[in-house]
């Protein structure tokens, strides 16, 4: 079990001793960061558009290139949140609240600082974890069979819910669409033709990588151009600063905002923004007398449970992405595309089918964390110009560059095809407030939830008690019981307040 | 009062009704080449999962429809079908259907100087342009190039 921390030497070599996984995680880093700051985009959006790209590059190089979108994009949002009021990415919102509150007093540099510095310390700290908790979590998810794999993507579907931000029947809603379109195509068990209508090109269902470009990219660039956009007041900014003195006095408030981030991401489907409220909402609790009357009036605590959280969380959600399969987050749904696309099987089986590849993805999250630090300070003031450029000239680039990344993912024209029909879909879920992350997390848990159910009935069907019996799976369905009557209580409670 | 808690209600009803269409198409499954024998057969079939999922959809549907009718649940949209949306929207459906058919070279210029020229609202006519002639080089030269991408 802890024979995987063990290939940290060897990784380091590997990984950081290639000048080109050097390159491309840079070139990450600047994209994401560029990507994060840019209001509307964000790293969902950014790493599918380099889906279509990594196929062709080495394992450790397209990693590289994955990480630094994923940890700059989601790092650098709370710039935008601190210096314009508009959250970058939607897990920075509870950033604005106290950032942009210290812009309007003239401390726009030390808002940018914070966020800077607390989303750094949010990646190390939940990537240090991420080192030390997997290989448990791994050994754990070796016990799971076809039953307990099937049980748990049922958890990932059940609390869809709460994902939904808003309502909770239309995640649902969502998430079991998403489960629905992800059975097109041949199954793997019977290989029994589903809603393929004669259709050749639908024998193998519908391709993860062009639905999450259409749903995120196209969808996205339909819905930002529908309307004119209002103008953007950027605030004057240089180089942000970090007062040593208001980091000591937070010392507690980051170590409690790691801890949050990384639970909330360990579960799958809640995701970094339920994160950064939550632990906003911790820290200020905490906080006392004078300090908790600052919150939204410009306290660096908040910024910082903020930012701390929603970063942690990123790298939380990885932990069941990469021991079961199953996303925690949006971005860890296309990490997981991204791993299926270089040859790479996440699970409980990654651990032994890729010795090292912990420790490689702990390092690249570590260096890239350090390297969106240095970024972000070399590129504080061409942040405002990036702030600066309107989404209505950003927008058919990248509607561009999705149809080129969609075409090139399986090289046929129908690709462009399934791109416009998960184009318009995004567009309609986003118009009519549908949670996107459920429908990619159903997407992508469904065949497997599929295939699972029906080999572990088929496994079992002499006796069906003795699967049902198997401890691990006792111990999940007691679990999941308990979500779905708590679940219950809250839908009624919600419905009771709303009367 | 009645007419617009029905109007209120009709996304709850689309949705559900998209859950029985997926229910009949579902049962047109065809069955297993190899039956397991006994009553775990049914669960075993290929249809079995897609219509549980259909009828999941159906359910949540009404759940919703019932409650937009009471008003518990509001019916969101964020703007409706404006002359702008729907030129942004059939541009770049029509863009991505017709590069299906004859490729990137063409409709990719045509496409992105429109839609500047419809975004802008006709004006900057120099600046979409240059940006037209930029962003055709980088996405259909410069980063396939670079990245060892098919496209033209």
């Amino acid at each position: 079990m802890f024979s995987e921390w063990l290939y940290l030497p060897e990784m380091a070599s590997t990984f950081l001793g290639d000048p080109l996984v050097w390159l491309f995680l840079i070139a990450g880093v600047v994209l994401g960061y560029v990507i994060g700051v840019i209001p509307g985009l964000g790293p969902t959006m950014g790493m599918a558009l380099c889906l279509s790209v990594i196929f062709r590059l080495e394992y450790t190089q397209g990693m590289a290139l994955l990480v630094g979108i994923f940890v700059a994009a989601c790092g650098s949002g709370g710039i935008t949140a601190s210096l314009i009021n508009i959250p970058g990415t939607p897990a920075a919102a509870a950033t604005c609240l106290d950032g942009y509150a210290l812009t309007k007093q003239g401390r726009g540099r030390e808002a940018a600082g914070y966020s800077v510095m607390a989303s750094v310390v949010g990646t190390l700290g939940g990537t240090i974890l991420i080192f030390l908790i997997q290989p448990f979590v791994t050994t754990i998810a070796l016990k799971f069979g076809d039953w307990e794999t099937f049980l748990f993507c049922l958890f990932g579907i059940l609390i869809c819910g709460s994902i939904a931000g808003g309502s909770k029947k239309k995640g649902w809603i969502a998430a079991f669409v998403g489960c629905f379109l992800s059975l097109v195509g041949v199954d793997s068990v019977q290989s029994v033709q589903r809603f393929t209508f004669g259709n050749a090109e639908l024998l193998g269902g519908f391709d993860s990588t062009i639905a999450m470009l259409g749903l995120f990219g196209i969808g996205e660039v339909i819905y930002s151009l529908r309307e004119p956009e209002p103008m953007r007041t950027v605030a004057n900014t240089g180089f942000p600063i970090i007062n040593v003195k208001v980091l000591k006095k937070n010392i507690g408030n980051i170590i409690r905002s790691v801890f949050a981030g990384l639970w909330i991401g360990f579960i799958p489907g809640i995701g970094e923004s339920a994160a950064c409220w939550f632990s906003y909402d911790m820290a200020k609790r905490a906080a006392k007398g004078e300090e908790k009357e600052k919150f939204g009036n410009g306290a660096e605590a908040g910024i910082i449970a903020a930012e701390v959280a929603d970063n942690s969380c990123s790298a939380g959600a990885l932990i069941p992405a990469m021991a079961l399969g199953i996303p925690g987050s949006s971005t860890a749904a296309i990490f997981l595309s991204a791993m299926y696309i270089m040859n790479l099987r996440p699970g409980p089986t990654l651990l032994i089918e890729t010795p090292g590849f912990l420790c490689g993805l702990c390092l690249l999250l570590a260096v890239a964390a350090i390297l969106m630090g240095i970024i972000s300070f070399v590129l504080a003031r061409a942040t405002i110009k990036i702030l600066s450029i309107p989404e209505r000239f950003l927008m058919p680039l990248v509607a561009v560059l999705c149809a080129v990344g969609a075409y090139n993912s399986t090289g046929t024209p129908f690709a462009l095809i399934q791109l416009a029909f998960f184009g318009f879909l995004g567009y309609i879920m986003k118009l009519r407030h549908y949670p996107i992350a459920p429908f990619v997390l159903g997407l992508l848990i469904g065949p497997t939830a599929d295939t699972s159910l029906r080999r572990a009935l088929m496994q079992y069907s002499d006796n069906l008690f003795a699967m049902v019996g198997r401890p691990f799976g006792l111990g999940l369905t007691v679990v999941l019981v308990i979500f779905f009557i708590l679940g219950l209580k809250s839908d009624r409670s919600e419905g009771r307040e709303e009367d | 009062m009645t007419g617009s808690k029905m109007q209120n209600a009709m996304e709850g009803i689309v949705v559900a009704l998209v859950g029985v269409i997926f229910m009949i198409l579902s049962l047109g499954i065809q069955k297993n080449p190899v039956v397991t024998q006994g009553p775990i057969g049914m669960f075993v079939e290929a249809k079995f999962i897609p219509f549980i999922l259909a009828l999941l959809i159906t359910i949540q549907g009404a759940r919703l429809a019932v409650a937009q009718y009471k008003g518990t649940e509001a019916s969101i949209s964020d703007g409706g079908l404006t002359k702008r949306a729907m030129t942004v929207m059939l541009l770049t459906l029509g863009y991505l259907v017709l590069v299906s058919f004859i490729g990137f070279s063409i409709p990719t210029p045509i496409y992105v100087a429109v839609l500047l020229y419809v975004v802008n609202e006709g004006h900057a006519l120099i600046k979409i342009l240059a940006i037209t002639a930029f962003y055709y080089v980088l996405a259909l030269f410069v980063i396939p190039i670079l990245l060892n991408l098919q496209v033209l």
